[in-house]
């Protein structure tokens, strides 16, 4: 009788935890066997992307019918508000597409990291989401095993919205906010887990910062946009004794006209 | 003021644009030229006491979009030779797909033979890299 030559199961796992990223890899893993098809699986859905070309949420919705574990496995989402969506928001039309994720968002109870994204210029604003699903999303940024969250270029969306999501170790906010609803008490909003953070330095987002807390900052990483002065950040530095990191995006670009330089050097 | 930071990061671009306009009745044409090395050493000036950080390495990503020349590196080294503790400084120039093919070689060889520049080439701290997008 001879043995199959085979690895174990957790080496493999871990083979694959490095490929994570590389879903065609991992795809063509899970096609080896039924035995790496198990394995893969958890890794190939530790992250998905629902608007863009990977998936929709409809064949997301689909699959969770099918293969209801796989909740588990899905740790990390990212949103894409694509252009065509976004018209039918600005349209208060929903299409199928919206109203799937709508029903999926409220499934996923052990995402640990979010991201919700604008795929259009100058973002999509938060005003004409459907209430559903901002409902579901405030639920998921609230939840106390979610640690990572990235807000991209959706316009207008409350800064006091995160004040209840104090369990944070990582935050993106990149666009344009609204500061309506914040606290008038200076130092109130207290981020104790924070470990990172990216921003870009619209006005309502710096006078947010200059209030707020972050002991436990590691990595800071700052967008810099024209016309911001380069002050808040000495205030940031100054509350955040535990940085290592610190990466700075100079204001004067040149791949965007709205954000040209206001200071020039002439030779 | 922040005691714990070892590593800092520079994302920047050189750029130009052009600007027309009419002065005495002429056209007149402007090729304006946009370079971050004094953002760069004025950010490090006012955001850090320098003598005393415990900084141990830079990166300074630069993407250049067109050719570049005559700048000033002079303030920047000054700078960084106030930082005690730095034991790593590079400068990572970034070519925009439009620019010249054998441009990459002659800026490398400008840059690693400028007065200012060698001061902390020949210490060992700075090194400069050059790619294309």
């Amino acid at each position: 009788m001879s043995l199959k030559p085979s690895f174990p199961v957790e080496l493999l796992d871990e083979i694959f935890y490095f490929i994570r990223d590389d879903a065609p890899a991992l795809r063509a893993s899970a096609d080896v066997n039924q035995n790496f098809a198990d394995i893969v699986e958890k890794h190939l859905y530790h992250h998905v992307t629902l608007g863009g070309p990977e998936m929709t949420a409809a064949q997301l919705s689909k699959i969770l019918v099918d293969s209801s574990h796989i909740i588990t496995y899905i740790k990390s989402l990212g949103i894409y508000l694509s252009r065509t969506n976004s018209l039918s928001f600005l349209q208060g039309l929903r299409t199928e597409e919206e109203y799937a994720l709508i029903r999926v968002l409220p499934r996923l109870l052990h995402l640990t990291a979010l991201s919700l994204h604008a795929n259009i210029e100058p973002g999509v604003p938060w005003s004409d989401i459907h209430s559903n699903f901002k409902l579901s999303f405030l639920d998921c940024i609230r939840s106390p095993t979610l640690f990572d969250v990235s807000i991209n270029c959706v316009t207008g969306f409350p800064l006091s919205l995160l004040e209840e999501s104090l369990q944070l170790k990582s935050l993106s906010l990149i666009g344009s906010f609204s500061s309506g609803g914040l606290s008038k008490k200076q130092g109130v909003v207290m981020f104790p887990h924070l470990q990172s953070l990216t921003i870009e330095t619209p006005p309502e987002l710096v006078e947010w910062l200059d209030r707020t807390n972050f002991s436990q900052l590691r990595s800071l990483v700052i967008w810099m946009l024209k016309g911001t002065s380069a002050d808040f950040i000495a205030g940031i530095l100054s509350n955040s004794k535990s940085l290592t990191y610190l990466e700075l995006h100079s204001p004067h670009r040149g791949e965007s006209t709205y954000r040209r330089v206001s200071i020039f050097f002439r030779y | 003021m922040v005691p714990h930071l070892q590593h800092l990061y520079f994302g920047v671009e050189f750029f130009s644009w052009d600007d027309y306009g009419i002065s005495g009745g002429q056209p007149l044409f402007t090729h304006i030229f946009s370079t971050p090395i004094p953002w760069i050493s004025q950010s490090l000036q006012t955001l850090f006491k320098l003598p005393t950080i415990l900084l141990q390495s830079i990166i300074i990503d630069i993407t250049v979009r067109v050719i570049f020349r005559e700048i000033l590196w002079e303030p920047l080294v000054d700078t960084l030779q106030q930082i005690d503790s730095l034991k790593k400084v590079e400068l990572r120039f970034k070519l925009d797909r439009d620019m010249p093919l054998d441009y990459k070689s002659r800026a490398v060889g400008a840059l690693q033979s400028e007065i200012h520049l060698v001061r902390l080439i020949e210490t060992g701290l700075l090194s400069i890299t050059m790619s294309s997008s």
